[in-house]
């Protein structure tokens, strides 16, 4: 069979129909093309003519316009749709026209800087012109990096590595900094939250030290397809950026379908493993030697898939080697091999994690099954694009296991197939952030008297340090004043400086293997904790807290753990507030404290509670920001204390895993606290708070969010098949005391919050 | 109702150690303390110390004086980019002195020491900064007097003082006016003398063990970046004073090292310690590819009592007397080499035996090495080495060919 007569055979199958929620045919799109632009460079436009390419897609020429008019801007098409020549082409055409002229790429990744390497180098030998690319990254030999420096005309590098390797050391890069005319930051919507919020402030730095050599450069931004990726782009870059999103690539008909495994046990709620479901669709399709990727969302997922197929396919293949898998801890060269084998058609199946989301060049498949949602709708379409071609038909099944988010994606196909709703949000001027690059900056060049680093209140931050004898104010600027160097001190991946770092010691030879926020410590690398890197499962043997050292070894079982939290809460300050006739929403600053006592044991996928143990660690603090809707006083005289309880609690656990669909936020980013009386507003409150100190946005959003918030969070419940409650809906039953039904109870505690209205935001 | 930031940032406890008193002046002013006078130029001003010292003067085992008396071909030899015609006199001893070891944009110079011969005596120039203020004017007083010279003399300038040096040049939007200076650092032939004899080579561990210099309350140097800070808070010249006075012993100490060094490439043999030293120096002369000096070195170290020194140097020389086709000499060495210690290396095994199978053609005493350099494998352990599986193609090769000769 091939992929349209397999897709005929599902549709008549009823097995698979009774569990497809949804089917959607994305018809084929024609190209729409458009003539070169005048302004490119008649050796890039033959360059381009031997590669087969007459005219560019409509997006392509855009940008290419808009670049020429010397605007910013944020390109958002889809997957595999010549992205790259939106900033290829103007760079090159800058660079043919003025040899001095230089840029930046970033990009999230290093394997990507050497995919786009290799890319743009092709394009550059087949133009025949002299223009010098170079990654510059941790693995650039010291004897290479001189040169780079020198004559590098664009450098390929990632965010990293600008804020320790070549801001702090700018004078090396002088050529690079007069001439800088371009800085190219792909798939932006990856920098978000923390990592985001870093990222912005580094720019902030280099835009210092552009103005300094007396240059100015434009931004070129990529995004996959989020609700605000204009606002994510221009709080990153900290300037105005045009839309970039006519696009005009063609594409092949594409087929998504929804699929939920089938309920096994009413009662609990429990649905047949995705895994299982997975490696049933990847069996067929591979058997019918259609190209086909598989995307799990583990490392050890993807052995366990792969086992699973080269079982079936043993000896009955032609070779073993058609079935793969690929995931992060793979050797370089093993990866490129499957990588060729791939687009030379020799291997058939690949089993991956998101490793291969992201631009790696493995030509375009056939079929695309996803176990289990990717967290986000963006991952969900990079992953989906890697199967589409423009001639043929192509298919992605998703195939969505127990846990909420997946249950309500399946559910609310609207929600995936309608404009996006996740929000890429990030807070630069998050205090802690943007006080740890004011010192980089500060060392990299002397602040003025009158100068503001992103916030009006530069000069009050810079006479703080200067009480903490890191600056030097002398003749109207502020001198850095410490032997310390500070980029090496700050990592962008979090948001404290005082981390603890993650040991490996299952070889002999030790390794580090992570990092974990001061806040996050107590919760996620507590004794006994399973934590989990890269898809692989390690277990905390010791955790040694004043040092901030956690030991862990590999394990492989088949749980996870989970913290009990007891949280106290404090508002220190509301920045915005809304009151509707019974409820009221707000927004502000928030002291927390956090105490872990025990944790409990979780099984995977059925999430039953299958054990616990203590915890015995400090109370730690937080200051952040949070959002809060508190209910009326007057509730409590219809609803019992206990009927309240339980309400609150199930409210809480559907909205940890509501909020997180709009923020494009791990389910870890944020906590929800309730209070049956709240000291500060006196009534019932739920409280929903950034799980970083200072902030990364996520609250301030949730504000302006309430009302779908609130709604999503009704439909995930009304939504669910189980009776009285789940661990996908409002949480285990076992969490709740009384025989009142949970799920009934949360629903009216909505229901109250949704017959009000907040307007004002 | 919004708290203010001191109270925010104090909140997420950030600056630790903050909020302590301000330190007040205590000691006296520079100028006050310190010979020196303060320069002005359009940059603004800084404060320079000048020191002469008699030609006579006696610093590390030698006289200031000395230096002058070095020939430019010594120099050439440990300088890689040394210009034909330069003497010692067109050379700027320069060392400084700085925030910090890390480099980077935010590490400043400031205290520049120099030393330069002049008008019957050697200066030591002193540029100090007494604020981040003043680094443009100390930086400009330094261009001029750089004007006048054509190479640098340093300790680890290359790595370090000139590059942070064009660094703050670039920073403060100087024209350096030495561009491309040829330049010795002594760290580098420092470490190939002395790499076998001493734990360190840095400039103190030197100065020390090889110059005989003890300095007298000298400040540590990683202590110096904190203490200009105290300086710069309090004012008190006081504690500042002893490290222009390290910055001062430094280039004195750069001076003799000049002078230790030349002698030694001088006359190897005589003025080292025909051992460990003369094996370094006979390195400096394979990089400046005078081999028959280095012979000369070499030859001298094989009378070394250091076994390390003798197999070092056999190995050396072999290799020299091979490519000049010198067969007898290398088989000497190669044979010297194998009675030398109780387990042969295998390096002379498997080169005497190539040396008999392709060049004496003696098959039969080329198997008879061959197998020894296998028992000696077997016997160490070795046989999973390539070398292993070398020597056994060879001796199956050298079993055809018994045959059929």
């Amino acid at each position: 069979m091939n992929l349209e007569q397999m897709l005929q055979y599902f549709k008549s199958s009823e097995r698979i129909m009774g569990n497809v929620t949804k089917w959607v045919e994305i018809p084929a799109r024609e190209a729409v093309l458009c003539d070169f632009p005048d302004c490119i460079d008649a050796r890039i436009v033959n360059a381009l003519r031997s590669r087969g390419i007459y005219r560019l897609y409509s997006h392509q020429a855009s940008a290419v316009n808009e670049v020429e008019k010397g605007r910013n801007i944020v390109v958002v098409t889809p997957t595999a749709s010549g992205k790259t020549m939106c900033y290829n082409i103007p760079v090159l055409n800058s660079i043919l026209k003025n040899q001095e002229s230089r840029a930046i790429f970033l990009f999230p990744t290093k394997a990507l800087s050497q995919d786009q390497m290799t890319e743009l180098h092709e394009l550059i030998t087949e133009a025949g012109v002299d223009v010098k690319t170079f990654t510059y990254d941790g693995d650039t030999p010291q004897s290479a990096r001189k040169a780079i420096r020198q004559a590098g005309h664009i450098v390929m590098t990632n965010p990293d590595m600008l804020h320790n390797g070549i801001l702090p050391h700018h004078t090396k890069w002088t050529k690079l900094f007069e001439n800088l005319k371009y800085v190219v930051i792909d798939e932006i919507h990856h920098y978000r939250g923390v990592f985001g919020s870093h990222l912005a402030n580094v720019i902030r730095r280099l835009r210092r030290i552009c103005n300094f050599y007396g240059s100015n450069p434009q931004f070129i931004c990529c995004s996959a397809t989020i609700a605000n990726p204009v606002e994510l782009a221009e709080k990153i870059i900290g300037g105005k950026v045009v839309l970039i999103d006519n696009n005009g690539a063609p594409s092949g008909e594409k087929h998504i379908i929804f699929y939920n495994p089938p309920v096994v046990n009413k009662e609990l709620g429990i649905r047949r493993s995705s895994l299982m479901e997975a490696r049933m669709f990847a069996e067929m399709l591979i058997r019918n030697g259609i190209q086909t990727i598989v995307f799990t969302r583990s490392r050890l997922n993807v052995e366990v898939l792969l086992t699973y197929l080269k079982d079936i396919f043993h000896g009955k293949m032609r070779s073993e080697n058609r079935v793969r898998g690929y995931r992060g801890g793979y050797l370089p060269k093993q990866r490129r091999e499957i990588e060729r084998g791939l687009r030379d058609g020799s291997v058939t199946g690949v089993v991956t994690t998101n490793a291969l989301e992201l631009g790696i060049d493995i030509g375009n498949l056939e079929a695309c099954v996803l176990c289990g949602y990717p967290g986000t709708i963006a991952s969900t379409w990079q992953q989906a694009g890697r199967a589409g071609r423009r001639n043929s038909v192509s298919a992605a099944i998703l195939v969505a296991s127990s846990s909420p988010i997946d249950q309500y994606i399946v559910n609310n196909p609207d929600y995936f197939f309608g404009s996006s709703p996740e929000n890429g949000l990030i807070n630069p001027d998050n205090l802690v952030i943007l006080y740890n690059h004011i010192k980089c900056a500060c060392f990299e060049l002397p602040f003025q008297d009158d100068e503001k680093f992103g916030v009006e209140t530069t000069q009050e931050i810079l006479s703080y340090m200067e009480e903490a004898r890191l600056v030097r104010h002398v003749g109207n600027r502020w001198h850095w004043m410490s032997d310390v160097f500070p980029s090496d001190e700050i990592s962008l991946r979090s948001a404290s400086n005082e981390n603890f770092i993650i040991i490996d010691i299952t070889e002999p030879q030790h390794r580090v293997i992570g990092e974990v926020d001061r806040f996050a410590a107590p919760m996620l690398i507590h004794e006994e904790a399973i934590y989990i890197h890269e898809g692989q499962q390690y277990q905390v043997e010791k955790l040694d807290f004043d040092d901030k050292k956690a030991y862990v070894r590999k394990v492989d079982v088949d749980y996870y753990t989970d913290a009990n939290l007891a949280v106290d809460l404090k508002v220190l300050d509301v920045f915005r507030e809304d009151a509707g006739r019974k409820i009221q929403k707000s927004c502000g600053e928030v002291m927390v404290t956090a105490l872990v006592t025990m944790f409990k044991k979780i099984k995977l996928y059925t999430h039953e509670n299958i054990g616990y143990g203590p915890v015995n660690l400090p109370e730690i603090e937080m200051h952040t920001t949070s959002y809060w809707v508190s209910l009326p006083e007057e509730l409590q005289r219809d609803i019992t204390q206990l009927d309240m309880q339980n309400g609150l609690l199930g409210l809480s656990n559907v909205l940890a895993n509501s909020a997180p669909i709009y923020l494009m936020c791990d389910p870890r980013d944020i906590r929800v606290v309730h209070q049956v009386k709240s000291p500060f507003t006196q009534k019932p409150t739920i409280y929903i708070y950034d799980n970083y100190p200072g902030g990364v946005g996520f609250s301030e959003k949730l504000y302006e969010l309430h009302q779908e918030l609130f709604v999503t969070a009704k439909r995930m419940i009304e939504q669910c098949s189980c009776e009285s409650g789940c661990p996908s809906c409002v949480g285990p039953l076992n969490e709740f005391s009384g025989d009142g039904n949970p799920k009934e109870i949360t629903l009216k505690l909505i229901n109250i919050v949704l017959e009000d209205v907040c307007t004002g935001i | 109702m919004y708290r203010d930031l001191k109270s925010r940032l104090q909140l997420y406890k950030m600056g630790a150690g903050c909020g302590s008193q301000r330190m007040t002046k205590t000691g006296s002013d520079i100028q006050d303390l310190i010979e020196g006078h303060i320069c002005s130029n359009d940059n603004g001003s800084c404060f320079i110390i000048e020191n002469r010292y008699p030609f006579s003067y006696l610093h590390g085992g030698c006289r200031l004086g000395d230096a002058l008396s070095i020939n430019p071909e010594t120099l050439g030899r440990v300088c890689s980019d040394f210009r034909e015609g330069t003497k010692i006199k067109d050379f700027l001893f320069l060392d400084t002195e700085t925030t910090g070891l890390s480099g980077g944009t935010g590490t400043v110079a400031f205290l520049v020491g120099t030393g330069f011969f002049e008008d019957g005596a050697f200066v030591i120039k002193q540029y100090f900064m007494r604020d981040y203020d003043e680094e443009p004017a100390m930086l400009t007083e330094l261009n001029a007097l750089l004007s006048r010279y054509s190479g640098l003399i340093t300790f680890n300038g290359r790595a370090f003082d000139w590059n942070l040096l064009q660094t703050r040049f670039i920073f403060n939007r100087i024209k350096p006016v030495l561009l491309d200076p040829s330049h010795i650092d002594l760290l580098y032939p420092s470490r190939r003398i002395w790499r076998l004899k001493l734990e360190s080579c840095g400039l103190q561990s030197i100065e020390e063990n090889i110059l005989n210099e003890i300095r007298i309350d000298d400040v540590p140097g990683a202590e110096i970046p904190s203490i200009y800070f105290k300086y710069l808070e309090s004012r008190n010249a006081g504690i500042i004073k002893k490290v222009i006075r390290h910055n001062e012993i430094d280039i004195l100490s750069m001076v003799s090292l000049l002078v230790r060094i030349s002698k030694m490439l001088d006359n190897p043999v005589e003025e080292s310690d025909g051992g460990q030293e003369l094996l370094g120096l006979g390195r400096i002369f394979e990089s400046s590819r005078e081999y028959d000096v280095v012979i000369d070195c070499f030859e001298n170290c094989v009378k070394s009592k250091n076994s390390i020194v003798r197999e070092t140097a056999l190995r050396k020389l072999s290799g020299i007397y091979k490519k000049n086709g010198n067969y007898s000499k290398a088989v000497e060495c190669w044979k010297r080499m194998m009675t030398d210690s109780k387990i042969p290396g295998l390096f002379p095994m498997i080169e005497l035996a190539k040396y008999y199978e392709h060049k004496e053609k003696n098959i039969e005493e080329a198997l008879v090495i061959v197998e020894k350099a296998m028992l000696v494998c077997r016997q160490t352990n070795f046989i999973n080495n390539a070398y292993y599986d070398d020597l056994k193609k060879r001796k199956d090769r050298l079993i055809r060919k018994s045959r059929r000769g």
